[in-house]
């Protein structure tokens, strides 16, 4: 082995290159498409400090004066301001909301006897995770709206009508709630390979030594997968500015859109919806990113020291 | 080695089926709408849960307009030439990033891993793609999208678990680098791709965001984004409803399109849901 680690030493960069020329065919594809849909938008970031004429595309338009003019017009935008809070207040309700049902959903499944039920569980409670926030929209929405399901039942019950899309107050908590519905049992897959990691042999251990179910749960599980429910809440924080986006186009309406403001909707209302300010959309996309990056980058090297390695 | 079923067992099945009834309601509930009249609809309140006299009204109305119809048919198209094309890019890259010594793999690396962690935000992305002159093509839902990073690191540790043994011996039997990658490595890592194959197919089913930038003309719009002109600007869609003289049920019309959408996704998933799960465990493993 030694002697040819020597051998490819002494080759040239020249003869390197030749003999793995194959490498950078297969390379091309993905790296081409990079460049040109990846890094050619991150170029175009440039925007943000210049002011966007539709005739001359994003390199030939006129720069801002001064180079920082679009920043302040994003920092004298209550709106903007309002949603960067936002984000992060709701990101809080969907990591601590979705966390927890999908942990307690991994725990009970694992508890069921019947496999073939627990089988068929999951296939339900996977799936509304395989449809897209439209569709999921079209369901909830009907069966939240002041007209649905819901209120129905609880007309029968002689209380009046809970306008639950239509109340600034409630709007928030239900986005949580559908997006718990749609995606906790999907979710609860992780910890349930954590739990299958899990050697049979200390259950029966503890079993033998008179452990109850409870026990059982608290002295093994638990420790079995705190690690990845560790793990799964640096990661959520990673992602705090990535929350919602899609399922806030689709499941609110101008009524209550001001409650469930976050940056990235804010951002695509601002460029696509409004007054096509590219400019400033482009300073305040660029400010997300860069939030987005220190916390994914964060969330990275935190997980990585828990872990002893990187995620990534 | 589990004693007979306790108190614990009880609750815990009934807090599950609970969960079940939970997941299954709103589906039953838009199915049943979608199969009544307006006036059971009015004379009902939001209590409904058995159509009292079925009828397909709302099924021949959104099919009427042929809109759910070239909408499914280009969700198809979609979803079938993107999930080629991602698959091709996808496959390529991660096996070009599994080669362990060649000049400049460093510099590769780092520019997907950059690329994992900072992008330039949709507004530049969107011009970029108007500049290449994509909008409002087909083309524009297929080219910019279709490259996931996670999935390409998935696919890489695939092929990195392939021992390196197996392409020194095809090398010395004369093989050349693209008969060992289709003889030698990609069937050895077909499990990998017929899960990611499964992930890019719902992603391509379910995209409708990038596709509302891009492309302005109905005929080309996927079934999602058909889905969302009907739920939210339902008036503008049942004024394309023709056959009938008498005005369209918009509640049953809505929930029918819903139902529409969904059951491709609804025969296909009970026999692919243990690959995505097991899509998890591997990816939690390789991560």
């Amino acid at each position: 082995m030694k002697k040819k680690v020597k051998y490819y030493g002494k080759k040239s960069l020249k003869q390197r290159l030749i003999s793995n020329r194959s490498v950078y065919i297969f390379l091309l594809p993905g790296f081409s498409f990079l460049l040109l849909f990846h890094y050619l938008p991150i170029g175009g970031i440039v925007l943000a400090f210049k002011e966007y004429k539709i005739n001359m595309g994003i390199f030939k338009s006129p720069w801002v004066n001064p180079w920082y003019k679009n920043f302040v017009a994003l920092m004298d935008d209550t709106q903007f301001v309002k949603a960067f809070f936002n984000t992060f207040r709701m990101g809080f309700g969907y990591i601590l909301s979705s966390i927890p049902v999908a942990i307690i959903v991994a725990l009970l499944l694992n508890e069921l006897r019947s496999n073939r039920y627990k089988k068929v569980l999951q296939v339900f409670y996977t799936f509304p995770n395989f449809l897209s926030w439209v569709a999921i929209s079209g369901l909830l929405v009907s069966f939240f709206s002041t007209e649905g399901l819901v209120n129905g039942i609880l007309g029968q019950m002689g209380i009046e009508k809970i306008g639950f899309l239509t109340s600034n107050g409630l709007i928030r908590p239900i986005l949580y709630i559908s997006n718990v519905w749609k995606g906790a049992g999907w979710s609860a897959i992780i910890y349930l390979a954590a739990i299958s990691g899990i050697d049979p042999a200390l259950y029966d251990a503890a079993c033998i030594d008179g452990a109850n179910r409870f026990q059982c749960m608290r002295h093994i599980t638990w420790p079995g997968i705190k690690m990845t429910v560790v793990i799964v809440i640096v990661m959520a924080f990673g992602n705090i500015t990535n929350n919602g986006f899609d399922q806030i186009l689709n499941m609110t309406n101008a009524v209550v859109r001001q409650s469930a403001e976050v940056l990235d909707t804010y951002i695509y209302t601002k460029a696509f919806q409004a007054s096509a300010n590219y400019g400033v959309a482009t300073a305040m996309g660029l400010t997300k990113s860069i939030i987005n990056f220190a916390f994914l980058l964060t969330a990275n090297k935190i997980a990585k020291i828990l872990n002893g390695e990187a995620i990534l | 080695m589990r004693k007979k079923k306790d108190i614990f067992d009880y609750i815990n099945l009934i807090i599950l089926s609970a969960g079940l009834f939970l997941v299954i309601v709103p589906f039953y509930y838009v199915i049943v709408k979608s199969f009544i009249t307006s006036q059971e609809w009015t004379l009902s309140g939001g209590m409904i849960w058995w159509p009292r006299k079925p009828t397909l009204e709302n099924y021949i109305g959104i099919f009427d307009t042929g809109r759910m119809l070239s909408g499914f048919i280009n969700s198809l198209f979609y979803t079938v030439v993107g999930v080629i094309y991602s698959m091709f890019l996808t496959v390529t890259l991660a096996y070009g990033l599994s080669k362990k010594d060649f000049p400049g793999r460093n510099l590769v690396q780092n520019v997907v891993v950059i690329a994992m962690f900072f992008d330039g935000g949709m507004v530049t992305f969107f011009l970029v793609v108007k500049s290449l002159g994509l909008i409002g093509s087909r083309w524009a839902e297929i080219l910019p999208l279709g490259l996931n990073l996670f999935n390409t690191i998935i696919m890489r540790s695939f092929f990195e678990s392939i021992p390196a043994e197996m392409e020194e011996a095809a090398v010395v039997d004369g093989a050349g680098p693209f008969t060992i990658f289709t003889r030698i490595h990609l069937p050895l890592v077909k499990h990998g791709m017929a899960i990611l194959l499964l992930y890019y197919a719902v992603e391509r089913w379910n995209e409708w965001f990038f596709q509302s930038l891009f492309i302005g003309d109905a005929k080309k719009w996927s079934i999602q984004l058909v889905l969302r002109q009907v739920l939210s600007q339902t008036v503008t869609f049942t004024r394309m409803i023709t056959h009938t003289g008498k005005e369209p049920f918009s509640e049953g019309i809505k929930a029918a399109a819903v139902i529409v959408s969904i059951v491709p996704i609804m025969c296909v998933f009970p026999f692919v849901q243990k690959y995505f799960a097991k899509g998890v465990m591997v990816g939690a493993i390789k991560s």
